[in-house]
């Protein structure tokens, strides 16, 4: 009568199988909690509108954070970004591995582009002043019918900085200005480099009115 | 699978699940309100880190929050636009119409 040998194949299989399961639901464990899986792709093939800042490999320069403190406890300074959109948003933030860190011809200002959940795109700025101990993030995301538009954003009302509006975007790679009809009828024309520009000034955008976008020369 | 396998599994769905990132909460605290040409819609007090608006008509809406941030204005009507803070505060999250007409809007905070 044979014995099967204690630790021969039928105990490495048995072993190996016990490995990868757990193995196998920590990967679909960590896709899910990874923020909505869409990678910083540069171009859309359906859209056939390319990013090409969505592929930098800089560092971001923004730290994720995993909860908000308040503001005593936190000894942050600049702009933090959250590591997981809140659930109920996942489709209209940004996706968190796709940020991506923009160079703005304004000084003082930052700002970054990432892919939203939902497939449009999204800009992020931060004007450099902090208010009351707390940094603020501005975002705009596209719809994903908007993406060949871009997405911009623009602030006012801003603690630090009164009277004057700041103003941000992305736009898609051959845009190579952006100008924008102004409150008092003035026109405003912002450079574009690396799909960002970027204008500061006392006037907000005319209401209503939709910029316009220069491509080539 | 075998019974083994199964506990394994579970237990493994358990563990990663108990130290799961940890998730914003998120409050409408409006939806589809109407809102006059440059006027606000202030939201609650609360504690809160972030302020979102989501325009439902063809109105251009800003989000902000109340003596602490500026107020931010979305790239389209319909698309989404907020301000985002490194820590809570105690606050209201508010709308601003940016349009020349009354437009629809709905707003979020996130704590």
């Amino acid at each position: 009568m044979s014995e099967r040998p204690r630790f021969g194949w039928y105990s490495v299989r048995r072993l190996l199988v016990g490995i990868a399961v757990p193995l196998m639901a920590l990967a679909g464990t960590l896709v899910v909690l990874g923020g909505g899986g869409a990678p910083a792709t540069a171009s859309s093939a359906a859209s056939g509108v390319s990013y090409t800042a969505l592929s930098s490999s800089e560092p971001t320069g923004l730290p994720l954070v995993e909860s908000h403190q308040p503001a005593s406890s936190s000894n942050q300074s600049g702009p933090t970004w959250p590591a997981q959109p809140p659930q109920e948003a996942a489709g209209r933030w940004p996706v968190t591995s796709t940020i991506r860190r923009l160079s703005l011809s304004v000084p003082g200002l930052s700002a970054w582009i990432a892919r939203s959940g939902a497939g449009g795109i999204c800009v992020l700025l931060y004007d450099g002043v902090p208010a009351g101990g707390v940094s603020a993030v501005d975002m705009g995301c596209s719809s994903p019918e908007g993406l060949a538009r871009g997405a911009s954003v623009e602030v006012s009302e801003i603690p630090g900085l009164p009277g004057k509006t700041i103003a941000a975007g992305v736009v898609p790679d051959g845009v190579t200005a952006v100008t924008t009809t102004m409150a008092d009828g003035s026109t405003e024309t912002a450079p574009v480099k690396g799909n960002a520009w970027a204008r500061v000034g006392d006037q907000p955008a005319a209401a209503g009115q939709q910029s316009t976008e220069t491509i080539g020369g | 699978m075998r019974k083994s396998h199964l506990a394994v599994l579970l237990a493994s769905l358990a563990c990663f699940g108990g130290v799961g990132v940890a998730q914003a909460e998120a409050t409408e605290y409006v939806h589809h309100v109407g809102v006059e040409s440059g006027a606000n819609y202030f939201g609650p007090f609360v504690a809160l880190f972030a302020s979102e608006v989501i325009g439902a008509g063809s109105g251009i809406g800003c989000a902000g929050i109340r003596g602490v941030s500026g107020v931010v204005c979305e790239p389209e009507p319909g698309a989404s636009a907020a301000v985002i803070l490194t820590s809570d505060i105690a606050s209201e999250p508010y709308i601003h119409n940016h349009a020349t007409f009354k437009s629809f809007f709905s707003g979020w905070y996130y704590t």
